[in-house]
This record gives C-alpha cells, sequence and structure tokens, in this order.
C-alpha cells in the first residue's frame, strides 16, 4: 500500500527548501568582474587591439591599430584634449612598428597606460575638464619619460658602435699582395683579415643561409 | 655536442636579447630536462633543476595532448602568473627555452625578442648538426 | 642521453625508477631523500594525486662529485605506475640513461610485474632504445613482508618472470625500511656513468 502521508514532504515544504538553497539572484547578468559598454562606445575595437598587442605584436594588428587611431582622431577632432591622448598612441603605435624588438620594453607599459586613461576619460560620464587634463599630463609625462629613455638608449649604442665599429662608410676591401690577406680600410681603424678568416667568414655565411632555407622549406610543408 | 665556444655564444644570445630587454631568467634546456644553458638578471633564486625537469615534463606531456587532439604542437605556451609568467619555445624539437618574466615586460613585446634569440640559437644549433 | 657540458665540465644524466604502481617507486627515492638531505643539497619534487600516488613524477637532482675532471649530476626519476598514466610515463622515460625496474614481490602482483616490464620495453623503443643495452637494474622490493607472512612471490619467480632474458644485476629490498634502497642506487648509478663514458670515447 501506498503510504499517503508521503505526501506530507512533498511541494510546500520541500519546495520551500530548495527555493532557499537555490534562492536566485535579482541580478541577472551585471557582475563585477565584466564591464558592460555602451552600444555606441567608440573605443571598442581599439581596446581589442591594444589587448591583441599585449598578446602578440603583428602587421595586422599594428596596421590596424594605426588606421583605428586615425579614425578616432576624425571622430574627436573638435576635442583638442582627446586628440592629445590618440596623437601619443598613434605616436607610440608607430615606434614599436618601426622598432619591433629592438623597441624599449616600456612602451608597451605607456601604451596600455595612455589607453586606459583615454578609456576613463571615455567612460567616466560628466568628467570636469580639469580632470580629463590631469590625466592628460600624466600621459604626456610618462611619454616624454620614454622618449628620454628612448634617446639615452640610442645615445648609449651609438658611442658604442663607434669605439667598436669599423666605420661610418662602408669598409672597402683591398688585396695585399705582398702578404696573404685583406686590409679593410676606414677612416678609423684598418683591420687586417687573413684569408683563412675570410673563408671561415664566408662559410659561415653559406652555413647561415642553408639552415634559413631548411627552415623556410619547413615552414613551407607545413602550410601546404 | 656543444662546445664551449657555442654554449658561451648562446649565453651571449641570452644575455643580450633577453636578460638585457627584462627577462628575469632565460633557460635553454633538451627535451630531457637538462641544463644547456641559464642565465638570470639575479632578481630571484630559482630552483633551476627543478624548474627544468618540470618544464620538459610539461612540455611532454602538452605535446602528448596536441597530438591527441590532431596538433603537431601547440603554438604557444605560456603560464600567466599574478608577478611572475613563464613562456616556452621549442626549438628545433630538441631545445626548449624557457623565459621567466615579470608583468614589466609584455608578452606580445617578449615573443618578439624570443623569436629573435631563437633565431640566432638555431644557427648555432643548426651549424653544429651540420659540422 | 646525458647531457655533457664542455663549458662546465659537468654531465647530467637521467635515473628513471619504473614499475607497476604502488611498487615503492617513490618510496625508493624518498628514503634517499630523508636519510641524506643533510648531505645533499637539493629538494626533491614529488606530483601527487590526493590519494598520495605519484601523478607526473618525482623528481630529486644531487651531485657525486668529480670523476675524471667531470661534475657528475644525477638526476633521478620515479614515473606514475598506475596503466592509465602510460602517456606520462612515456614523456619522463624521454632521455633516460639508466633504469631502476622496482618489482613488487607481492604475489598479487605477478602479472602487474610482467606488464610493467613489457611497457617499459615499449616505451623505451619508442626513444630508439633496446631494453636489453640500456643500464638496468633489478629491485625486487617488498621483501620486508615476509616477516609478516604475506604472501611473497620466491626469487626464483620474479628472476623467472622477469629476468631471465635481460640477466641484469638485482636486489632484493625493502624500500620502507632502506634495506638495499642505497645499493640499488649505487649500482646503477655505477653502470649508468660507465655506459656513459664509453660512449663518450
Amino acid at each position: 500500500m501506498i503510504d499517503n502521508h508521503n505526501e506530507s514532504f512533498s511541494c510546500p515544504e520541500v519546495q520551500g527548501r530548495l527555493d532557499d538553497l537555490f534562492k536566485s539572484n535579482e541580478k541577472t547578468f551585471v557582475d563585477r568582474g565584466i564591464e558592460l559598454y555602451p552600444d555606441d562606445y567608440p573605443l571598442i575595437e581599439l581596446k581589442s587591439l591594444v589587448l591583441s598587442l599585449d598578446w602578440e605584436i603583428t602587421d595586422e594588428i599594428i596596421t590596424d591599430f594605426m588606421m583605428h587611431t586615425d579614425n578616432l582622431t576624425e571622430f574627436y577632432r573638435n576635442d583638442k584634449v582627446i586628440l592629445k591622448f590618440l596623437h601619443i598612441l598613434r605616436a607610440l603605435g608607430k615606434y614599436i612598428d618601426a622598432n619591433r624588438s629592438k623597441a624599449h620594453p616600456d612602451c608597451f607599459k605607456i601604451l596600455n597606460s595612455v589607453f586606459f586613461a583615454l578609456d576613463d576619460v571615455i567612460l567616466t560620464k560628466d568628467i570636469s575638464r580639469s580632470e580629463t587634463e590631469k590625466l592628460l599630463k600624466i600621459e604626456i609625462e610618462n611619454y616624454k619619460k620614454l622618449r628620454k629613455l628612448v634617446s639615452n638608449r640610442k645615445l648609449t649604442k651609438s658611442r658604442e658602435k663607434e669605439q667598436y665599429s669599423l666605420t661610418k662608410n662602408v669598409p672597402k676591401i683591398v688585396k695585399d699582395d705582398k702578404i696573404d690577406c685583406f686590409q679593410v680600410k676606414s677612416e678609423s681603424h684598418m683591420l687586417i683579415v687573413s684569408q683563412k678568416q675570410l673563408n671561415d667568414l664566408k662559410n659561415d655565411i653559406k652555413q647561415f643561409i642553408h639552415s634559413e632555407f631548411i627552415g623556410l622549406r619547413d615552414e613551407l610543408k607545413n602550410l601546404k | 655536442m656543444l662546445n664551449e665556444e657555442h654554449l658561451d655564444r648562446i649565453e651571449y644570445i641570452l644575455q643580450e636579447n633577453l636578460i638585457d630587454k627584462g627577462v628575469s631568467c632565460s633557460l635553454l634546456i633538451d627535451m630531457a630536462g637538462n641544463i644547456i644553458a641559464n642565465l638570470d638578471s639575479d632578481k630571484a633564486e630559482l630552483d633551476i633543476y627543478s624548474l627544468a625537469a618540470l618544464a620538459a615534463g610539461n612540455y611532454g606531456a602538452v605535446g602528448a595532448m596536441a597530438n591527441i587532439v590532431g596538433e603537431d604542437d601547440f603554438s604557444l605556451l605560456f603560464h600567466r602568473g599574478k608577478d611572475v609568467n613563464v613562456h616556452f619555445t621549442n626549438i628545433l624539437n630538441d631545445y626548449l627555452l624557457i623565459d621567466i618574466f615579470d608583468n614589466g615586460l609584455s608578452l606580445g613585446f617578449l615573443r618578439l625578442i624570443v623569436a629573435d634569440a631563437v633565431k640566432k640559437i638555431k644557427f648555432i644549433l643548426n651549424y653544429q648538426v651540420d659540422k | 642521453m646525458a647531457f655533457v657540458n664542455l663549458k662546465k665540465k659537468e654531465i647530467q644524466a637521467k635515473i628513471v625508477y619504473y614499475g607497476p604502481g604502488r611498487g615503492g617507486k617513490t618510496t625508493n627515492i624518498e628514503y634517499i631523500y630523508k636519510n641524506f638531505e643533510d648531505r645533499i643539497d637539493s629538494k626533491m619534487v614529488a606530483i601527487k594525486t590526493q590519494g598520495d600516488r605519484t601523478l607526473f613524477f618525482d623528481f630529486f637532482p644531487f651531485n657525486i662529485g668529480r670523476i675524471n675532471g667531470y661534475k657528475i649530476k644525477i638526476q633521478l626519476y620515479t614515473v606514475p605506475g598506475q596503466v592509465k598514466y602510460n602517456a606520462t610515463r612515456r614523456v619522463v622515460l624521454n632521455g633516460a640513461d639508466g633504469v631502476v625496474f622496482v618489482a613488487d614481490a607481492l604475489a598479487v602482483q605477478r602479472k602487474a610485474n610482467i606488464i610493467s616490464l613489457k611497457n617499459l620495453q615499449e616505451n623505451l623503443k619508442h626513444y630508439q632504445k633496446n631494453i636489453f643495452k640500456v643500464p638496468f637494474v633489478f629491485q625486487y622490493n617488498k621483501m620486508d613482508l615476509l616477516k609478516k607472512e604475506v604472501p611473497i612471490l620466491p626469487l626464483e619467480a620474479l628472476t623467472g618472470d622477469l629476468n631471465e632474458q635481460l640477466n641484469r644485476p638485482s636486489f632484493v629490498a625493502s624500500a620502507l625500511e632502506g634495506t638495499n634502497v642505497v645499493a640499488t642506487l649505487k649500482k646503477i648509478i655505477i653502470m649508468t656513468v660507465a655506459s656513459i663514458k664509453m660512449s663518450l670515447q
């Protein structure tokens, strides 16, 4: 016989327990970790490119980055402060494009800093002019520091080059008939290179080209 | 076998292309977990022998996973920490370059400088193989 | 393949402890680590499951000093013994210069020993290594259970099952108590170093 008293464990009490246990949160979509942007947020594409640059620096990403900064420059042509932010971003983009792995490591930090400052400016409703200018000033200072670091680096490298390199001009290689060697003539240095050293150098270059071809061939095979 | 000159050159590449550009520690190991060359910026003292063993095991395991899903290997192997990150690069399927860096260096930039360093290291390793 | 660093004058040799699950591979390494850690200035790394079973590997490196001007660095590894971890075992076996096969002397593990040895042979083959040529030592572990009257395989059975063709040095041991743990290790190190020396000549 089925025990009808079982019904006393059914719906109302159990339901209540289950409702308490699985009480749904009225907030269905707003989560602290997720940023919600207005539909017309103008920096969305640029943001994804800035984040992409953090992961990988490719021609495509940099080209798109430059293109979007140009578009935004047009869009904000009447806002001098925002234009300045974009101007710095553009300059950084150009620098990274031109230098790639030789770029100063800090430029990526500055790029992110400038972008997120701009992001704050755009997203903060009713941000005052003075606050905007304050944020801009900080980023301009950061940018100037970076430029100084970059120019100091260039100076150090050119001094090192002067000390150890051969010449400003392309050195001429002249065979000296008296001895079995070549003389590299330059304004600052005379470097005697023996026949053997030159042959070794040629072999090294050949080996390098050979290994590069092997690498290229493998890459082509993989593409197929 | 890599002689002293090759190892010196490899260390020079690691120093000039990676450590000097902000990488905290750079290790070149073989796939069995043996350390071939290692350099660091003195920022932290690490147990590099355990790190090398674990990295080789980790890379091997990830490679086996890649095969299961139909890939030869995964092109990006990178672990992001709160403050410290680790990046792995396969060199000629026989070696692994492990780079440890903090958040002062962006991953994108690290990948560029690693690509440069790897190109140079490959030249030395290939040259050695051809010899 | 042992790595020889001509610049640092250092040889790094990898020795892997292999065998069926719960056979005593980790116990071997733990014994060495615990009893000699004051003399060996390095840490043991163990990657285990929550059930304290080896998940990936145990690792313990140490130096044994200079031989013929070269610093010898031994790297001990264990593999996870459970059957399902074959892919991991294969990964860990990469570059092994010497192997210790820790056979479980428990009677109920007779089949597991044979399966594990066969598995080792296959995994070595994957790296073009021949089980007949690799420096190899057998350890017949858990002999302490004889005192507790637990059914243990007789030595003849173990040798017959595992070592009849290979004919390698073997030790009767108790990793838990430490009996012949060091002797096993010494033997495999000697064999491995000798093999490396020969390959360098």
